[in-house]
């Protein structure tokens, strides 16, 4: 948790492997990310990391199951399409897989971005205000799924908030400020 | 996780991906511009190119007509009966003819013809075209003259004072008159060599017994089959020093002109077109990319390597290529196959039917294109940040305005028509066309910091519209070029309508002259100059010609043997016709060295394409011989002559100090009132030495080509127009989104709509009169160009161009660029920010 401009963002970017730190290192399951070059920390993504965004970053011209597969047609994995059925189902979108993003609600829109970061199964999830731009009864129904998820798939969630309530949902909370963990 | 997928099954699914990016993106407006762009420079390219390939074709068959064979062999001795036997072996159709000068009687009156005697099967190529009575009708020949008959050029009945059914004597044998030849498809190329013709069968020249050792007599071989067995036969025949092969590409220099002009201009205006065309994709391409940046980011925090980004973008556009240079080459096949019908009688008889490598020129040149011009800002895609999907202002690495300039300049060269004819008029074209886009962004980046300037001391709406201008300083500049190049485009297409082609046209006025007289001997001037005058024409100029054989240049002694080209052979091996004059003709342009003035010492002016045919260089000595006296003279000058101009003209000429001493005949031409029939009849009477060589039909056929050149520049045009309209597209969409979000913006925060309006009008007004100042200066240098190198005329830029220029940028782009920002402040702010 942080105020604006503490530095969260940066963090999430840094631990994804999205920037390398001016200095010191920053390793994930292993890898020590500032020593790898641009492709092999995209590499280190696409196998271990997921994200959900505040503003869902669905691609308005493809379909719930198409933004869905993106990530795996990226891995080259054969059976995108039905992982990808299959967590639209799970989410609660087996009727919605043909819909664009436009024909969505938030909520919906939001439950499509986590089927995309859990459809890869990834190590680890990082979300950037996730309910951040949904009204409070979706917000719930989302964190709850996001929860659930994270859960089924023994994922490490870092969540990045302002919201006092989700973050108590989460096992550890860390604050920062003007760039520093102050707790 | 994912389980390890190989290399190639990534790629696989990333080319996949690429398919499903290219479904999505034809919804895209900026997608749609290049493929637009591409589908225009495509369809022009297959059209220009199939079209002139069809007509080049129709012209070669034609031209075998005008040898009446496929290829001649041409001898002043015997030819040797195995050429003929070697030609049979050939699967080649063979007949020959004999041609020398001979007298007719007619009673007491004599006259100089050209008899020709021909054998069964002559003409293999093209018709002879007689005529039964004086006033009958003109009607193809199917047989020969019969042993002991003549059919006789039309006028020689006036000159010896017979009629059809008197006979004739030739040499010691007697003809009867039995039909009037009108045409004979192997004359047309001989100007220069006409006397009266008299047809006779072959069988009947013994008779005459004028064929003796000695005789200056011309054997003709013609020659008629396919190709590869004429090849062959070239190759065989190891024909003696006497002989030569004629091919049909010696003949009529004048229609070829006609033709390579029309080549040069349209391969020019599909040159434009594709340049246009080019810029529309390279704009489109970089508000594309700028649209797609929130979308690689995202597939880079995916994962997606930069080598899987750059398959996916190449991918796409490669897809994008194809598609639309499929659709481009389908609708330039079907558009030339319009101007084929629409320009029908283009060349005399049918066109050939088109193939398929002027589509798969411009397919090519589909993909080129998108690669030159498209590529560029979209590989640069590849090194879009991924941290930008959480921070909009991470600073992207822009394309290289180097790198993107290099591919351009590569796709123009490789696209650019060097085989339409001229390769230094598309030099010329591609270093304009470099040189208008240089002055426009130039002349962008200093309007740009100009009203930087003076944005302070003005009021609010223009201080918003001059500050938007200098706040995407880059942007403007792109701007401008590009609207600055669709206004050229514009402008070059209603100054070729209204004004060159107009005046090309008036090159050949109703007045050119269709009749030559040449063989006038001094003593003839004042009468001939009396006759004509008597006889309301007007008064026209008479040229001194004088004959000689050039020798030697640069000291170093030259005949035929000295060079390999057939045509630079024959040029050596003939007489010259050479000439005096003290300034230079209208119809020449002087394009080395310097004219002579009055009074001028011994020197040479040569034609410039003879000088590069035998290798002939200002400074070069000339050496002729003229009637055994040897005149040598440096060359000091190279003229380029517009043999088209159908007017009297010399491929060397001199001061008057060099051969007015030399014994000369005189050379003029005029236009024969139609409404004066007899009046060649009368000047061949009065002047019986003099020889009149109408050249009537050829003037049509230039005129003919001259009238559907103009016609077809201005359809293939079109693609022109239509490349400039798409670059003024893409260029007014690059920004649009940007100046809309401002627009509402500035409304949300309670600023009037009229401010707002005015505040956008005065930044495209600001942009369009730049671009339009540009625009037109570019479309008088388009002028010139195509004024002083393609059509040879004169060209003086017209001020009007650049204030119609400016007015149209003003008023259009103003126009456009309101429309939609005014459309967008109609909407209610609420809708419209939930839009942004």
């Amino acid at each position: 948790m942080g105020t604006s401009g503490s530095g969260k963002s940066t963090l999430l970017a840094l631990l994804a492997g999205l920037e390398i730190p001016s200095s010191g290192r920053c390793v994930l399951a292993g890898e020590d990310l500032s020593q790898l070059d641009e492709d092999a920390r995209a590499r280190v993504r696409r196998e271990k990391v997921g994200f959900v965004f505040q503003q869902f970053h669905l691609l308005p011209a493809f379909s719930a199951l198409e933004n869905v597969m993106l990530p795996l047609q990226l891995a080259g994995a054969h059976d995108a399409q039905t992982r990808a059925q299959t967590i639209l189902n799970t989410v609660g979108l087996g009727d919605r897989w043909h819909h664009y993003p436009r024909q969505l609600s938030g909520g919906e829109q939001q439950r499509v971005a986590l089927a995309r970061a859990y459809c890869t199964a990834p190590a680890l999830l990082l979300a950037d205000e996730p309910t951040g731009n949904l009204d409070a009864t979706t917000a719930c129904q989302v964190t709850d799924l996001l929860f659930d998820l994270n859960a089924r798939q023994a994922t490490t969630l870092v969540l990045i908030t302002h919201d006092e309530r989700l973050a108590a949902r989460c096992a550890r909370t860390l604050r920062l400020a003007a760039g520093r963990l102050v707790e | 996780m994912i389980e390890g997928a190989g290399l190639a099954t990534s790629s696989l699914a990333t080319l996949r991906l690429a398919g499903r990016f290219f479904r999505c993106d034809l919804r895209s407006a900026q997608f749609l511009v290049i493929g637009l762009a591409v589908i225009v420079a495509v369809a022009s390219i297959t059209a220009v190119s199939t079209f002139t390939a069809r007509v080049r074709s129709a012209l070669d068959e034609q031209s075998h007509a005008l040898l009446a064979a496929d290829l001649a062999v041409v001898s002043s001795e015997v030819l040797a009966p195995r050429l003929t036997e070697l030609a049979h072996t050939q699967g080649l159709l063979t007949t020959r003819f004999l041609a020398l000068r001979t007298m007719l009687s007619a009673g007491e009156n004599l006259q100089l013809s050209e008899l020709k005697a021909v054998a069964s099967g002559y003409p293999l190529r093209g018709n002879l075209v007689v005529r039964d009575t004086l006033d009958g009708t003109d009607h193809v020949a199917l047989d020969l003259p019969a042993p002991g008959e003549a059919w006789v050029d039309a006028r020689l009945p006036g000159l010896l004072g017979v009629a059809l059914g008197a006979t004739i004597g030739i040499g010691e044998a007697r003809f009867t008159i039995t039909r009037l030849l009108i045409l004979e498809p192997d004359r047309a190329g001989e100007f220069f060599a006409l006397a009266p013709r008299v047809l006779i069968n072959l069988e009947s020249l013994p008779a005459t017994r004028l064929i003796s050792p000695g005789s200056r007599v011309q054997h003709s071989l013609l020659l008629a089959g396919p190709r590869a067995a004429l090849a062959a036969f070239r190759n065989k025949a190891a024909l003696g020093h006497q002989a030569r092969f004629v091919s049909p590409a010696d003949s009529r220099p004048e229609i070829r002109a006609a033709l390579t002009h029309a080549e040069q201009f349209l391969g020019l205006a599909a040159l434009t077109a594709t340049a246009l065309a080019g810029i529309a994709i390279l704009l489109a391409a970089r508000s594309y990319a700028s649209e797609r940046l929130d979308t690689v980011a995202l597939l880079r925090t995916f994962g997606a390597s930069r080598s899987q980004i750059l398959l996916l973008v190449v991918g796409e556009l490669v897809l994008l290529a194809i598609t639309a240079a499929a659709i481009g080459a389908a609708l330039g096949y079907g558009a030339q196959n319009l101007l084929a019908t629409a320009l029908r009688g283009w060349t005399q008889g049918v066109l050939p039917p088109p193939d398929w490598t002027g589509a798969a020129r411009g397919f090519v040149a589909g993909v080129v294109a998108v690669a030159g011009f498209g590529l560029a800002p979209l590989v640069a895609l590849r090194n879009v940040p991924p941290a930008r999907i959480l921070r909009q202002d991470t600073q992207v690495p822009g394309t290289r305005p180097l790198l993107s300039g290099v591919y351009a300049l590569v796709a123009m060269v490789l696209l650019a028509p060097w085989d339409s004819g001229d390769w230094h008029l598309t030099g010329w074209a591609l270093v304009g066309f470099g040189a208008v886009l240089c002055l426009l962004a130039g002349a962008g980046f200093g309007l740009v910091a100009l009203l930087g300037a003076v944005r302070g001391q003005a009021g609010i709406a223009w201080r918003s519209g001059l500050a938007n201008l200098a706040r995407r300083k880059h942007q403007s500049v792109w701007q401008i070029t590009a609207l600055g190049l669709g206004i050229m485009a514009l402008l070059l297409l209603s100054l070729l309508r209204s004004d060159l082609l107009v005046r090309w046209q008036e090159t050949l006025p109703a007045n050119t002259p269709d009749q030559f007289l040449v063989n006038i001997q001094p003593a003839q001037v004042v009468a001939l100059k009396a006759f004509l005058s008597r006889h309301q024409l007007p008064e026209t100029a008479l040229y001194p010609m004088v004959r000689g054989r050039l020798v030697a240049i640069g000291g170093r002694p030259v005949g035929p043997d000295n060079y390999p080209d057939p045509r630079a052979k024959r040029l050596v091996d003939r007489e010259f016709n050479l000439s005096w004059t003290n300034e230079v003709r209208a119809d020449n342009r002087v394009v080395a060295g310097r004219f002579w003035g009055e009074s001028a010492s011994p020197q040479f002016s040569v034609e410039v394409e003879l000088a590069k045919q035998l290798g002939i260089k200002i400074g070069d000595a000339l050496r002729f011989s003229i009637a055994d006296q040897a005149i040598e003279a440096n060359v000091t000058s190279l003229r380029e002559v517009a043999w088209d101009s159908m007017q009297v003209n010399f491929f060397v000429v001199s001061p008057v100090s060099l051969l007015g001493s030399q014994p000369a005949t005189f050379i003029t031409s005029f236009r024969l009132p139609p409404a004066h029939p007899t009046l060649l009849r009368e000047l061949v009477a009065e002047f019986p030495n003099i020889t009149v060589i109408d050249v009537g039909a050829v003037l049509t056929q230039v005129r003919g080509i001259m009238s559907r050149v103009v016609d077809a520049v201005q359809f293939v045009f079109l693609f022109t127009l239509a490349a400039g309209v798409i670059v003024l597209i893409a260029a007014l969409r690059a920004t649009q989104s940007e100046r809309i979000y401002d627009a509402i913006i500035l409304k949300t925060l309670g600023a009037p709509r009229r401010l707002i309006a005015c505040a956008v009008a005065i930044e495209f007004a600001a942009l369009g009169a730049c671009a339009g100042l540009i625009g037109g200066l570019g479309a008088g240098f388009g002028g010139w160009l195509i004024a002083r190198k393609v059509l040879h005329i004169d060209y003086t830029l017209q001020p009007a161009v650049i204030g119609w220029g400016m007015l149209a940028g003003l008023t259009g782009i103003v126009a456009v660029g309101l429309y939609a920002v005014i459309s967008a402040l109609r909407e209610p702010v609420s809708s419209a920010l939930r839009k942004l």
